[in-house]
This record gives C-alpha cells, sequence and structure tokens, in this order.
C-alpha cells in the first residue's frame, strides 16, 4: 500500500512537470504574438526558441531533477517505511504480547475474583435460602398450628351448632309426634265415642222401641215437636 | 156455597190430605148419585154411614147437611173443583211416627200443627220405628229429625263426657 503511494506520488510530480512546461509554451507563444518583434522576426524567433528550448530545457531538467529527487524520497520513504513498518509489526507484538500477558492477568484475576464472588454468592445464597427456608418453615408451622388452632375451634364450634340444631330438631320432632300421638288418640278416642253413641243409640232404639207404652211415645212425638217450635224450626 | 166455605168446613173435621180429599170424593159421589144415579133419597149423613164414614168424618158430613142442599148440577161442579184447587194451595207438612197412627193421633197432632203452625195446614202421617224417641218432620222441603238420634246428637259431647268420666272412674 505504502509502495502505491509513491507511485501515485511519483507520478502527480511529472503531470506537474509537464503542466508547468505546456504552461512556459503558452507563455512565450503570448508573448511572440503581442509583442512585436524589436529587430527583426527572425531574430526574436530564434531567441524565442532559444529562450524557449532553455526554459524546457531547464524545465525538463528541473522536471528530471524533481524525479529524481522524487524518486529517491520514495525509495527512501519506501525503505523508512519498511524498516518502521517492522519496527511497527515488531512493537505491535510485543505491545500484543504485553496486551495479552496483561489480558490474560487480568483475566485470570478476573475469573478468580468472578469464581470467588460466585462461590460467596453461592454461599450467601445458600446461607439465605437456608435461612428462608427456614424462616418460611417457621411460618409455615405458625401459620398451620394457628390454622389447626382455628379449625379446631371451628369444629368443636361447629359440632356444638350441630349438636344443638340436631337437638332441637329432634326435641321439634318429638313434640311433632307427640302432638300427632295426641291428635291420633283424640280422633281415635272420637271414633271410639262415635262408636259407642251409635251403639247407644242403636240400645236405646231398641230398648225404647220395646219399652216405651203408645202414650209415651206420643208424648215423646209432642215434646219434640214442642222442642223444634221452640227452635223455630218450623218457621223456615 | 162456595169452594172456600167446604174446604173450611172439612178442614174443621179432617187434618190429612188423604182425609180431605176422600170427604171431597164422597160428596161428588153422594150428589152424583142422587141427580144421575138410581135416585137415592138417603142424606149425606147416611151416606157417609153407609160409606163405614168414622164419627170424626160423618161430623163433616152433619155440618154440610145444611150447606150442600144449595148445590145444584151446575154449581156443584165448579165448587168442587175450586175446592180441589184450593187443596192443592193448602199448607202441607209430612210427619212420621214410630207408632202405629190412629185417629187420635191424627186428630192430636193435626190439631197441634194448627195451633202452632198454620190454622188451615193439612198433614200426611206415616209411621217409621225407626224415629223412636220422637218423630220426624218434612215441611217446606226441609226435613226435621225430631227423634232419638236428634237428642243423641244434640247432646253428644254431654254423652262423651260423662263417658269419659265413667271410664276414668272405673279405671281409676
Amino acid at each position: 500500500m505504502e509502495g502505491n503511494l509513491l507511485v501515485i506520488l511519483l507520478n502527480v510530480l511529472v503531470l506537474v512537470m509537464v503542466l508547468l512546461a505546456v504552461n512556459a509554451v503558452i507563455l512565450l507563444r503570448r508573448k511572440r504574438e503581442v509583442v512585436p518583434p524589436p529587430v527583426s522576426e527572425d531574430d526574436g524567433i530564434r531567441e524565442v526558441q532559444d529562450r524557449s528550448v532553455s526554459i524546457i530545457h531547464r524545465a525538463i531538467k528541473q522536471a528530471n531533477q524533481i524525479l529524481v529527487s522524487a524518486e529517491l524520497k520514495g525509495i527512501n520513504v519506501l525503505s523508512q517505511q519498511k524498516l518502521a513498518s517492522g519496527d511497527v509489526a515488531e512493537q505491535f507484538r510485543e505491545h500484543l504480547r504485553v496486551v495479552e500477558e496483561t489480558l490474560r492477568v487480568q483475566y485470570e484475576t478476573s475469573a478468580k475474583e468472578a469464581e470467588t464472588a460466585y462461590m460467596n454468592y453461592i454461599q450467601s445464597l445458600e446461607e439465605t435460602i437456608r435461612r428462608e427456608v427456614t424462616e418460611n418453615q417457621k411460618a409455615l408451622a405458625q401459620k398451620a398450628d394457628a390454622m389447626v388452632s382455628q379449625s379446631q375451634q371451628m369444629l368443636a364450634e361447629s359440632v356444638g351448632m350441630v349438636q344443638e340444631r340436631v337437638k332441637q330438631e329432634v326435641e321439634a320432632e318429638l313434640a311433632k309426634v307427640r302432638t300427632e300421638i295426641a291428635d291420633y288418640k283424640d280422633r281415635r278416642m272420637r271414633v271410639i265415642d262415635e262408636r259407642i253413641i251409635d251403639l247407644l243409640e242403636e240400645v236405646l232404639q231398641v230398648v225404647l222401641e220395646k219399652k216405651l207404652s203408645l202414650s209415651e211415645q206420643s208424648d215423646l212425638v209432642y215434646r219434640a215437636l214442642e222442642e223444634a217450635k221452640r227452635e223455630h224450626a218450623f218457621n223456615q | 156455597m162456595t169452594a172456600d166455605t167446604l174446604i173450611t168446613i172439612i178442614l174443621a173435621h179432617a187434618f190429612t190430605k188423604a182425609e180431605v180429599h176422600r170427604h171431597l170424593w164422597r160428596i161428588r159421589t153422594y150428589l152424583e148419585q142422587r141427580w144421575f144415579g138410581s135416585g137415592t133419597s138417603g142424606t149425606l149423613e147416611e151416606f157417609y154411614s153407609h160409606e163405614g164414614a168414622s164419627d170424626r168424618e160423618r161430623a163433616v158430613a152433619t155440618a154440610l147437611m145444611s150447606e150442600i142442599g144449595g148445590l145444584s148440577k151446575e154449581t156443584v161442579y165448579p165448587v168442587l173443583e175450586g175446592a180441589e184447587e184450593s187443596v192443592k194451595a193448602l199448607p202441607y207438612l209430612s210427619i212420621s211416627i214410630p207408632y202405629p197412627s190412629d185417629d187420635a193421633a191424627v186428630v192430636g197432632i193435626g190439631t197441634w200443627f194448627r195451633n202452632n203452625v198454620h190454622d188451615r195446614i193439612v198433614i200426611d202421617m206415616t209411621t217409621d220405628p225407626s224415629v223412636v224417641g220422637g218423630c220426624a218432620v218434612a215441611y217446606r222441603g226441609y226435613r226435621h229429625d225430631l227423634a232419638l238420634h236428634r237428642a243423641i246428637t244434640k247432646n253428644k259431647e254431654k254423652i262423651r263426657l260423662l263417658l269419659h268420666d265413667y271410664a276414668g272412674k272405673t279405671s281409676g
């Protein structure tokens, strides 16, 4: 890459010299067109030609010198560059080596520190976890105890309520059964009473039919009619 | 004589609807036999006697003796038909008694109803041994049980209490 730069520089210099020479020729031509020849035209032309040749020659010479100088400088630069690049490479290698060593040392140090920190972190984490687990166990045990106590209390209350409710229901059911038995007994008694009264009526009918005289039966008829009259049975 | 006079005279000695109809039938028969028959010349009382009427029935014939002479062939039928219609309009009552009804029972009970219910009421009396201890009356669409069953039903609660007291005393 450095060689390419030098070649480009030389080409640029050559181009500059060529341009200077062309410029000089142009100036001379202009001067010849504008300024009339003082003595004679041939003498003037010759002088101008000489001067231009001289100028071109000087220019070429200077260009050659410049070129040589440039080549030399380029060569010098190239050689210096080559020397410098070797030094730089060496320095760079050295520097790299130093950097590598430094980095290695730093890496090892960092690795050790990281390992140490990691171990510490692991230990603290274990400790933290152990502590958290212990605390959680304690908290869990406390909550479990509280829940067990609360559950026992609720169970006891619930059992008490259920017992009370069952007792009330049993008592209500007993009262209902007693009432039903009493009603049944009353109904049965009424049925029995009705039956007894029917029997009594039947017996009385038989007895009265056989035992009552006509006058007694007639008397009962009038008594019944009088009673019906008192009750306004015939006023309907 | 009008139909109402005839009915009034009959009702003075008759208490059942059958008796009233029987009187009207005998009067009609007596008059038709006299006017259109073999020309019997007997009185109404004699006709009643001949028919085997009771003393109470003959009392009706006696009461009609003076009135019936005013009837002619032309006027008797309107009077009799009017009397039939009047009988239909009379208040009517049916009574059942536990013993066989005789004339005394009909008169006694009929009089009682004439005095206590309606002065022109006619009754129909039947015998029903199940109404022992009283009677049963049907009047104006209602049946009144006035017998032993009614008395027992009316006093059922008292009888029941008596039975319970008796049961309590005997079991105690």
